[in-house]
């Protein structure tokens, strides 16, 4: 195995549930503006059906909770992170302790909790655009979502195929990283002692041949893409279909509802 | 029918040298449907550039080339030129441009606006004929070198074209996947499609019709692979190295063993050694 084969937060899991197959489009409006909505969120209430509304969704990606889980551990110590500031630094109501200058208010506890939360729902509901819609689906989906702001200058084609080709190399440069480390190795290169500085100082000679070889990928690339008649996205059809069903619809009028719900909730 | 009339190439000079270096000078030639030519000679000797002028990616500094006709020069004419002639380059990871099989076939249809439907039949029968059916969903980085170079063939395949141009396409590869692709290239020539096959490899040239040896930015050489291995002159002789039978051959003759020049394979030779052992 590679040294470097460590699962990425939110990788594609294949599946066949109703997440899997929405259009990829609805999915991108869908939690873009889920993730919005979530700052309409200000009482118990209100976060309860935020929480609600992304268990269900968890519930229904069937993707395992426990590779949800796997996939926050970075997070969480970003939220401690976060949390632990506000506690400390935003102030307000009672004083709950006191230790020398610092103070732990009643304010800063609840900003703390309510931030976390906020973030952690951020977090799962982008996680699950990701867990269920393969990275080929999710570009064509925003190229196909950006087209009709080609007019004012958005170059949506370009960018979507700027990401896939970077899907398409991700891999190749992996496995290419993991060669230059061993050959770096076995000519004595030395990456797992000294300081943080002198170690990260000892992958320049990784990245330097790294860069090197992926500018020359890049220029036969392009040079392979001309040769099959690449000359930019005007009069290109496309293989991939997406298509619209009334799971998609169901997906928007749920959307509305939740909106609504929390607009009256705010404000009980 | 790819014709090349007194064709040089130069890249444009370096500025702070001023040395313009002439890669290619006074070419001619004329490939013709169908056939099978193979073209060796050794690095820096411009068959690469030359099989760029072949589909348009580069243009003739000197000179006139046509493909079935057709123009490079013509900003219209250049696009059906690059339709018509495929090529396959050397490191089989740095052609391949989408995430599935599937769909890096699909690229080259996409770029010509060929409609869904036509698309899909045509993907289907390129996948069928390099043998990559079941792999269709597959990413590229789950493939071997074989079948990488088999998927951009297919890619190529898909357009429809006339030519394929193989520029070193077999020498990243190992030998299961040398002989995959050596295999689609007589597959593809006995079907009609002109192959153009250019390579460092003796023995990969002897499968071609005609070959071609370029030295110095010029064909220095003309005839069928074994015309030309059979006679190697002192030029060749350096650039290139001649099939291990042939080379083999011409030692024991020059020794003065008396074999003819016939043998196009190394079970020929075998062949007519036996002979010689059995008559004493």
């Amino acid at each position: 195995m590679s040294a470097l084969s460590t699962p990425v937060l939110g990788q594609y899991v294949p599946g066949d549930s109703i997440l899997h197959r929405l259009d990829p489009r609805t999915k991108i409006l869908f939690i873009f503006t889920y993730m919005l909505i979530v700052f309409l969120a200000n009482n118990g209430l209100t976060y309860g059906l935020l929480i609600l509304v992304t268990g269900i969704g968890v519930f229904l990606s069937g993707v395992p909770l426990r590779l949800i889980l796997r996939g926050l551990k970075p997070v969480f110590i970003l939220i401690l992170f976060t949390a632990g500031l506000h506690v400390l630094f935003t102030k307000g109501g009672e004083v709950l302790l006191s230790l020398g200058p610092l103070t732990i208010e009643e304010k800063g506890l609840a900003q703390a909790g309510w931030i976390s939360l906020r973030f952690l729902l951020l977090v799962v509901t982008g996680m699950l655009l990701t867990l269920t819609t393969s990275s080929i689906d999710l570009t064509d989906g925003m190229e196909r979502l950006l087209s009709p702001f080609r007019r004012i200058g958005v170059p949506a084609h370009e960018l979507a195929l700027m990401m896939s080709i970077s899907l398409r190399f991700i891999p190749t440069l992996w496995e290419e990283t993991d060669k230059i480390i061993k050959a770096q190795k076995a000519r004595g290169a030395d990456f797992e002692s000294g300081s943080i500085i002198r170690r990260l100082k000892s992958y320049i000679p990784v990245l330097i041949p790294l860069f090197v070889s992926a500018f020359r990928r890049a220029e036969e690339l392009a040079l392979a893409m001309e040769a099959r008649g690449y000359r930019g996205g005007e009069g290109r059809t496309r293989l991939r279909k997406l298509s619209f069903t009334w799971h998609d619809g169901m997906a928007f009028i749920l959307l509305l509802l939740i909106i609504l719900g929390l607009l009256w909730l705010r404000n009980q | 029918m790819i014709q090349l009339k007194g064709v040089g190439f130069r890249y444009p000079s370096i500025k702070e040298t001023g040395a313009e270096e002439r890669v290619l000078s006074n070419i001619d030639l004329t490939v013709d449907q169908g056939e099978y030519l193979a073209v060796m000679g050794p690095n820096g000797s411009g068959k690469s550039t030359m099989a760029r002028l072949f589909n348009g990616l580069l243009l003739p500094t000197e000179g006139e080339i046509t493909v079935d006709g057709l123009n490079p020069r013509k900003l219209e004419e250049v696009w059906e030129i690059r339709r018509r002639v495929g090529m396959v380059f050397q490191n089989p990871d740095n052609q391949i441009v989408a995430t599935t099989v599937l769909d890096d076939i699909a690229f080259g249809l996409e770029n010509r606006g060929v409609s869904r439907d036509e698309m899909v039949e045509r993907i289907q029968d390129a996948i069928a004929r390099v043998g990559l059916t079941g792999l269709e969903k597959a990413a590229p980085h789950h493939l071997s070198g074989g079948q990488k170079q088999r998927l951009a063939i297919a890619g190529i395949l898909a357009m429809r074209p006339s030519v394929i141009i193989f520029d070193e396409a077999t020498s990243m590869l190992d030998p299961v996947g040398r002989r995959e692709v050596i295999a689609a290239m007589k597959t593809l020539h006995q079907e009609g499609t002109t192959v153009i096959h250019i390579t460092h490899s003796a023995d990969e040239a002897l499968h071609a019709e005609r070959l071609i040896v370029m030295v110095e930015g010029q064909i220095q050489r003309e005839g069928t692979p074994l015309q030309i291995f059979s006679k190697p002159e002192k030029l060749i002789e350096d650039a290139l190295e001649v099939p291990l039978f042939i080379d083999l051959r011409e030692r024991l003759r020059r020794q003065g063993m008396s074999l003819s020049q016939h043998s196009a394979n190394s079970e020929e030779l075998v062949e007519e050694l036996w002979g010689l052992l059995s008559k004493g």
